[in-house]
C-alpha cells in the first residue's frame, strides 16, 4: 500500500504531531502509516480521509493485486 | 533452509564445547577475583545511575520547552529515542546492579561493599520507575495510567494505539524468540560448567527451565484461547 499522506500534510500545513492529535491517535502512529510500514485499521483510515476532505482510496493508495 | 544451518552450527559449537569441556577440567577460582570484580560492577551501577538521573533531567527540561509547531515533530522524535534508550539503560543497571549484589553477598565482601552494591540496585528500581512515569508528562492529553497503578501495563497497554501495538508486537515477538534461544543456550552452558566444574548447577537449571516453561505456556495457551 501506498499512501499520500506526506504531500496532503505539506499541502494542508499539518505537522505530524498536528495531524496525530487530530485523528487521536500518536504521531509514531502517523509516522508509520507515513512510511508504509503499517496499514491503518478502516477507522483511523476514514478518519485521517475526513481531515483532508478526501476519500479513502485517494488518500491510501493500493496496487490491483494487493486487492485481488 | 536457515533453521537447517542454525541447527547445524549449534550442533558444531556444542560439540567443539562439549568436547573442550571434558578435555580440560576448569580450575578458575573466581574467589581470587570476585572483590575487583564486585568494585568495577559496583562503579559502573553507580555511573550508569548518575547518567540515567542526567537523561531524566534533560527530558524533564526537553518537555516542559515552549515549541514552534515545526519543532514539535523532532521534539517528540528525540523524547522518544531518548526515553526508550534510558529504560534500557535502567534496565541494564538493574541487572548489573543485581549481579554485583548476588557476589558480594554470595562472595561475602567487605560490608561497605555489600551495603554499596545493595543500595545501587535500589536506586536503579525507584529510578526505573521514575522513568517509566515520565511517559505521563510526555503526553498528559492522553489517558495514559499511573506507574503507582494496578494492572499498569496492561492499562498501558490498552492506551495504546495501534501503531504503537504493531511496534511493541514486533518487538517482543523478536525478544521472544530471542529469549527462547539464549535460554537454551544457557541450559547447555550450564550442564557444561556442571560436568566440566564439577559444581552443580542443577538449581539453576531448574530455575532457568522453568521460567522457559513458564513463559511458553503463558503464551501458546493465550494464543490457544484466542481461535
Amino acid at each position: 500500500m501506498r499512501t499520500r499522506l506526506k504531500e496532503l500534510r505539506a499541502r494542508n500545513g499539518l505537522n505530524q504531531t498536528e495531524l496525530a492529535k487530530r485523528a487521536n491517535v500518536s504521531r509514531q502512529t502517523i509516522s508509520l502509516i507515513e512510511r508504509e510500514e503499517f496499514i491503518p485499521s478502516l477507522l483511523i483510515a476514514v478518519r485521517i480521509a475526513r481531515i483532508f476532505n478526501e476519500a479513502i482510496e485517494s488518500v491510501f493508495l493500493f496496487e490491483e493485486e494487493e486487492i485481488e | 533452509m536457515r533453521m537447517a544451518i542454525y541447527v547445524l552450527c549449534g550442533a558444531v559449537v556444542g560439540f567443539i564445547a562439549m568436547y573442550t569441556t571434558l578435555s580440560f577440567q576448569m580450575d578458575f577460582n573466581f574467589l581470587s577475583i570476585a572483590y575487583h570484580v564486585n568494585v568495577i560492577l559496583t562503579t559502573l551501577t553507580a555511573a550508569l545511575l548518575l547518567y540515567i538521573v542526567l537523561s531524566i533531567l534533560q527530558m524533564w527540561k526537553k518537555s516542559s520547552d515552549n515549541l514552534s509547531e515545526d519543532e514539535e515533530d523532532e521534539m517528540d522524535i528525540w523524547l522518544y529515542k531518548k526515553f526508550s534508550d534510558t529504560n534500557l539503560l535502567v534496565i541494564t543497571t538493574v541487572v548489573i546492579g543485581i549481579v554485583s549484589t548476588a557476589i558480594s553477598l554470595i562472595t561475602n565482601q567487605p560490608t561497605w561493599l555489600e551495603l554499596a552494591s545493595t543500595v545501587s540496585v535500589m536506586i536503579a528500581f525507584a529510578l526505573s520507575i521514575g522513568v517509566s512515569s515520565m511517559i505521563n508528562r510526555f503526553y498528559p492529553d492522553r489517558n495514559l495510567p499511573s506507574v503507582s497503578e494496578k494492572d499498569y501495563a496492561k492499562k498501558l497497554l490498552a492506551a495504546s494505539d495501534e501503531g504503537e501495538r504493531h511496534v511493541m508486537l514486533e518487538g517482543l515477538y523478536r525478544s521472544y524468540n530471542m529469549l527462547n534461544g539464549t535460554l537454551i543456550i544457557g541450559l547447555f552452558l550450564l550442564i557444561l560448567y556442571s560436568i566440566g566444574t564439577g559444581v552443580s548447577q542443577l538449581f539453576a537449571i531448574f530455575v532457568v527451565s522453568s521460567v522457559l516453561l513458564g513463559s511458553n505456556a503463558q503464551y501458546y495457551l493465550l494464543i490457544r484461547k484466542k481461535t
